[in-house]
């Protein structure tokens, strides 16, 4: 069909105009800022790296007067090193050569640099944590979908049940879970003190606990949520003549699951965990600020908590900027690896 | 001999499905007591006098923990839910979520369908890096835009006002990377077929493409209305007066100014979600072919 | 391609552009922006504008609120956001806007009004509102602390009423026998008291020193302090931890009958009034560790913001809402700034036995909060090292050095006193 020249960005107009405007131009403006130290009251200052030396720089132990960026280099010299190596490796022993060697790297290091800002660090650390959460959640979500699968009376009103936390969200709920964990008369403790007299532990109160009692409430809203209908998609599409074939050859149901099933729904399983770490590297924000306030002792302080907290609190534009794009860097790093390890894994 | 009549009987159950059933039951119910727990902590009372009418066990601390009696008051104290109207201006934070999800997703709907048009049917140079584009930015964290976004809106003078809440939230790439797939799995032929008579292509957009494309563009309002119904951090950081508060905000300012009050709390919070549930029951349909258009990349 | 984006930025430009020149307007008459903390306090500012505009038929004046404990952040959000904004609420957040050159100097304005007479006011708090010689705002209420307790429960236990020269080892033993009492008596109080944090000025201490450049919870003292924390305050010491860290509310808790003592502060008044079941009464806070008494003390008070176009209209609605009428209505949530007012706030708010002059007699000793533009990240940085010392695992004498240093840093390094 033919069609004037312009007419394709007739239709673009809008919505093109509004992504320059409210994407991509911001996308850009955040990499100046991240060089910048700005408090909105003064004028904006260029400051070079300092922003990202402040958040991932490292100094010689005992000598902080090694020149900044040198630390800086280093460590990540080191690391790209050990991930480069890691890399060469073939197989099952990439992972445990790319881990091994992280943790080599760092170790090594943590002899003679430390880092600037250790806090930045754990709350990358409590980022990854909160990222445990998702496997769970989707082994959840398939145990439900095999569960609903089945034929069996009032399987929608189930549905409809197991749905319904993953839709209804906001601080609202937030609010819900911060109550249920209530040390003394939260419904967890209860339910534990049933079973365990001396009752549960301190859950958002408690550093050791905070993240678990974030991970059960994010499994709770997510486990019968999209992964498991996209889980129930792919059971659907599962041919029932190889489940009987194996039956008849005397598989256990155990066995079927993992030799039909679960090469039958990697494909789910791969883009589930794409975009689950891709939410979840940027997630947490909601639920620390009204839960906890990142606390207790910032255990429950996401990047992008920390990005909040010193932009909109302390005012720290460029550094906040910065963190954001030190974000952005580990999302795209992660997404690539997940997405080429993920290519040969899929079983197609 | 017990094993074996244990094997039977899990046997029997197997067939029966009842196994399922009960597994299905006890999972159905325990997502959804938290959602009952706050309905009963919502309808208790939080006031000392009225505790002593009724019993030290009928408030939010009762001495026994037996969880299912302590579920719901002896007395309903329906009131609360009237309460919150009351004590703030919860009125005005509903109206205001109302108005910018309704904004929002009629401006998401518009700009996306035009797009996805574009992308799906119309051949011109560069669509396909700048589809690429779209579809990189879904990657971009909110926080990366977000403070250039609240810089860029104060020097425009422009913080704190509806024009904030719902111009830029209109413009997804996700619902045009929804659409453009929906698009894209209408045959072509029909075009060619509806338009005989050589419309142009407003008009194939217009007569062929929107009337075709309902359930999509139900499934992405909805997703959208409810994304924008429970968005905290993008008003959060946009919004500081009183008068502009979304439902989330409007929840926070609850709590600071009732501190631990749970029964209202808890009521207020009744009322935040009370939309979403019923948006829920009606559009269920929506939503599981939402999650599946959305997942057809994978 | 790159030609076509630089226009889409022009176009942007040139839209927003228009739309903000339409909004200034010479003709148009003055509108003053007030923000306030709003909450409880609303009625009476509402009030004090409703007095204004009777007073001044032609300005018009705008309320916005910003209540929650993120007042100081939003109001300085929309200050960022270069907002109009004419008048502000301030209080112990005072720090974070003088530092940023956010205020107007009242100097001048108060020169030209004979009308005005700052020597009724309580002297000692208009002088927080001072920075750098300036004086850049005006109060109407002091904030601050006392301990209030609960009668029938230290009766029932066999205590007597505290004295008014009471220490800090004193209040701690009473909680002591009233938490054991409510061990074995379920009917009476569970707890003896029930606070956030024993605040460092118990211990004489400061969280900032007084030059304001470095942390002030220095050696051996800070770790009793610490100590003392974590000894009460882990789970099964003898205070329920309550208030903004937990999801447990003082008053509420309190109010219930669960704990006997709490700190109580002058906007209590009001719901303790309205809503106890027992007698209870204040008694002023007990003599800390160095033999001298202490408490946390703040102000409610307004400021004009350094970028109003209308200064003149603006001081004569911030002489309104500091004003005589403006305190006698607040009386329930704050101790009227003028002088003169201060014995009236007792009988107002008479309660039998409740012993209201203990919030008076509080005034010598206040002792206000630290006024650093760094106050958020201070603060921050002291709870993040209070949370890991109350972890059943932390070693307590660790924490000190980490957290002076943690405090120094944000202090010496701040971008915010370039």
């Amino acid at each position: 069909m033919r069609t004037k020249p312009f007419t394709p960005w007739a239709f673009l107009l809008p919505s093109f105009l509004g992504f320059f405007a409210f994407t991509f131009f911001p996308i850009l403006m955040s990499l100046a800022l991240a060089f910048c130290s700005w408090d909105l009251f003064r004028a904006p200052r260029w400051v070079g790296l300092d922003n990202f030396y402040h958040l991932i720089g490292f100094t010689t132990r005992g000598n902080p007067g090694l020149p900044p960026l040198l630390g800086f280099f280093l460590g990540v010299g080191i690391l790209c090193g050990a991930l480069g190596v890691g890399f060469r490796l073939r197989g099952w022993i990439r992972v445990g050569g790319l881990l091994g060697l992280t943790v080599l790297a760092v170790v090594a290091l943590n002899q003679y640099v430390e880092p600037v800002n250790g806090r930045f660090w754990y709350f990358v650390g409590n980022t990854l944590y909160l990222l445990m959460g998702l496997p769970i959640s989707m082994a959840c979500s398939l145990g439900l979908a095999v569960l609903l699968n089945q034929t069996i009376p009032g399987r929608n009103l189930f549905r409809l049940a197991v749905f319904l936390p993953s839709i209804v969200g906001g601080v609202g709920i937030y609010l819900l879970w911060k109550w249920i964990f209530n040390t003394d008369y939260g419904l967890i403790n209860n339910v534990i003190s049933l079973v365990h007299p001396s009752g549960g532990p301190a859950w958002l109160e408690s550093t050791a606990w905070a993240k678990s009692a974030l991970i059960i409430m994010n499994v709770w809203a997510t486990a019968g949520g999209a992964n498991m209908v996209l889980y129930l998609a792919a059971l659907q599409n599962v041919d029932p003549t190889l489940h009987e074939a194996a039956s008849i050859d005397g598989a256990s149901k155990w066995r079927q699951f993992l030799a039909i099933t679960w090469p039958m729904v990697s494909p789910t399983t791969a883009f589930v965990l794409t975009m689950g770490i891709i939410g979840g590297f940027q997630g947490g924000f909601d639920a620390a600020y009204v839960m906890t306030r990142g606390g207790p002792a910032g255990a429950t302080t996401t990047l992008s908590y920390f990005i909040y907290e010193n932009g909109f609190r302390y005012f720290y534009m460029g550094r906040a900027a910065a963190a954001s794009w030190i974000l952005f860097l580990m999302v795209l790093s992660i997404t690539f690896v997940n997405w080429k390890w993920m290519a040969k894994k899929i079983n197609y | 001999m017990l094993k074996e009549h244990l094997v039977t009987v899990w046997k029997t159950l197997q067939r029966s499905k009842i196994g399922y059933l009960l597994v299905l039951v006890v999972i159905g119910l325990t997502m959804l007591y938290p959602l009952l727990w706050m309905i009963g902590t919502a309808v208790k009372t939080n006031d000392p006098a009225e505790l002593l009418l009724e019993g030290p066990g009928a408030g939010i601390f009762p001495s026994d923990k037996n969880i299912f009696s302590n579920l719901f008051p002896p007395v309903w104290h329906w009131e609360n839910f009237l309460e919150v109207f009351r004590t703030s201006t919860f009125a005005r934070y509903y109206l205001n979520s109302a108005l910018v999800a309704v904004a929002v997703t009629l401006g998401q709907l518009v700009t996306s369908a035009l797009a996805a048009f574009a992308f799906s049917r119309l051949k011109f140079r560069g669509s396909e890096t700048l589809f690429f584009l779209y579809l990189a930015t879904l990657m971009v964290p909110v926080s990366v835009t977000l403070i250039p976004l609240f810089i860029m809106m104060s020097k425009f003078g422009v913080v704190d006002s509806y024009f904030v809440l719902m111009i830029p939230p209109m413009f997804g790439a996700y619902g045009t990377f929804l659409l453009r797939q929906f698009f894209k799995g209408i045959p072509d032929e029909l075009d060619e077929a509806a338009c005989i008579d050589g419309c142009n292509a407003f008009g194939r957009f217009i007569h062929v493409i929107l009337p075709l494309s309902g359930p999509a563009l139900a499934t992405l309002g909805i997703f959208t209305f409810l994304g924008n119904w429970q968005s905290f951090l993008y008003p959060l950081v946009m919004v500081s007066s009183d008068r502009l508060k979304t439902i989330p905000l409007g929840l926070l300012d609850f709590v600071d100014l009732n501190s631990a009050n749970w029964p209202l709390l808890m009521a207020a919070s009744v009322w935040s979600i009370l939309p979403v549930v019923v948006i829920f029951l009606f559009g269920q349909r929506f939503f599981v072919s939402g999650v599946r258009l959305g997942g057809v990349k994978g | 391609m790159a030609r076509t984006r630089f226009c889409w930025l022009v176009i942007l430009l040139l839209i927003s552009g228009c739309s903000k020149k339409q909004a200034v307007n010479d003709a148009e008459p003055v509108v003053l922006r007030v923000i306030s903390a709003g909450g409880p306090n609303r009625i009476s500012e509402e009030e004090a504008v409703r007095r204004f505009q009777a007073k001044n038929p032609g300005i018009q004046v705008e309320m916005l609120s910003a209540p929650g404990r993120d007042y100081y952040v939003k109001a300085l959000a929309i200050m960022a956001a270069g907002g109009d904004l004419d008048i502000l609420w301030m209080g112990s957040g005072f720090g974070l806007f003088s530092w940023r050159g956010a205020l107007l100097p009242l100097d001048p304005l108060l020169e030209s009004d004979p009308n005005f007479d700052l020597n009724r006011y309580e002297s000692e708090v208009v002088d927080w509102y001072r920075h750098g010689g300036a004086l850049l705002g005006i109060p109407y209420g002091i904030d601050l602390q006392v301990i209030a307790y609960n009668r029938d429960a230290l009766e029932a236990a066999g205590i007597s009423d505290p004295s008014p020269d009471w220490t800090f080892a004193e209040f701690l033993k009473i909680a002591g026998e009233l938490s054991l009492y409510g061990k074995q008596n379920p009917e009476s109080c569970s707890f003896g008291a029930g606070v956030d944090k024993i605040a460092p000025y118990y211990f004489g201490l400061s969280l900032v020193d007084d030059t304001g450049g470095r942390s002030g919870l220095q050696g051996a003292t800070a770790e009793l302090w610490l100590k003392t924390n974590v000894e009460l305050l882990r789970s099964g010491g003898d205070f329920l931890r309550v208030g903004a860290q937990g999801t447990l509310d003082r008053l509420g808790e309190f109010l219930q009958g669960r704990v006997a003592m709490v700190e109580a502060y002058t906007w209590d008044v009001g719901e303790l009034r309205n809503r106890a079941q027992f007698p209870w009464a204040f008694a002023v806070n007990p003599l800390a560790t160095n033999g001298e008494r202490a408490g946390w003390a703040s102000s409610s008070g307004f400021a004009i913001s350094a970028r109003t176009k209308h200064p003149k209209e603006a001081w004569l609605l911030l002489k309104e809402l500091v004003g005589v009428e403006m305190q006698v209505s607040l009386m329930a949530t704050t101790i009227p700034a003028l002088r003169d007012l201060q014995a009236q706030y007792v009988t107002a708010n008479d309660v039998p036995g409740a012993n209201l002059k203990a919030m008076l007699e509080m005034i010598p000793f206040m002792r206000e909060s630290p006024r650093i533009p760094e106050l958020m990240e201070v603060s921050q940085e002291l709870d993040y090292w209070f949370e890991l010392a109350l972890q059943e695992d932390t070693d307590v004498t660790e924490i000190v050095p980490q957290m002076n240093h943690g405090i120094d840093r944000i202090l010496t390094a701040s971008p915010a006193r370039q």
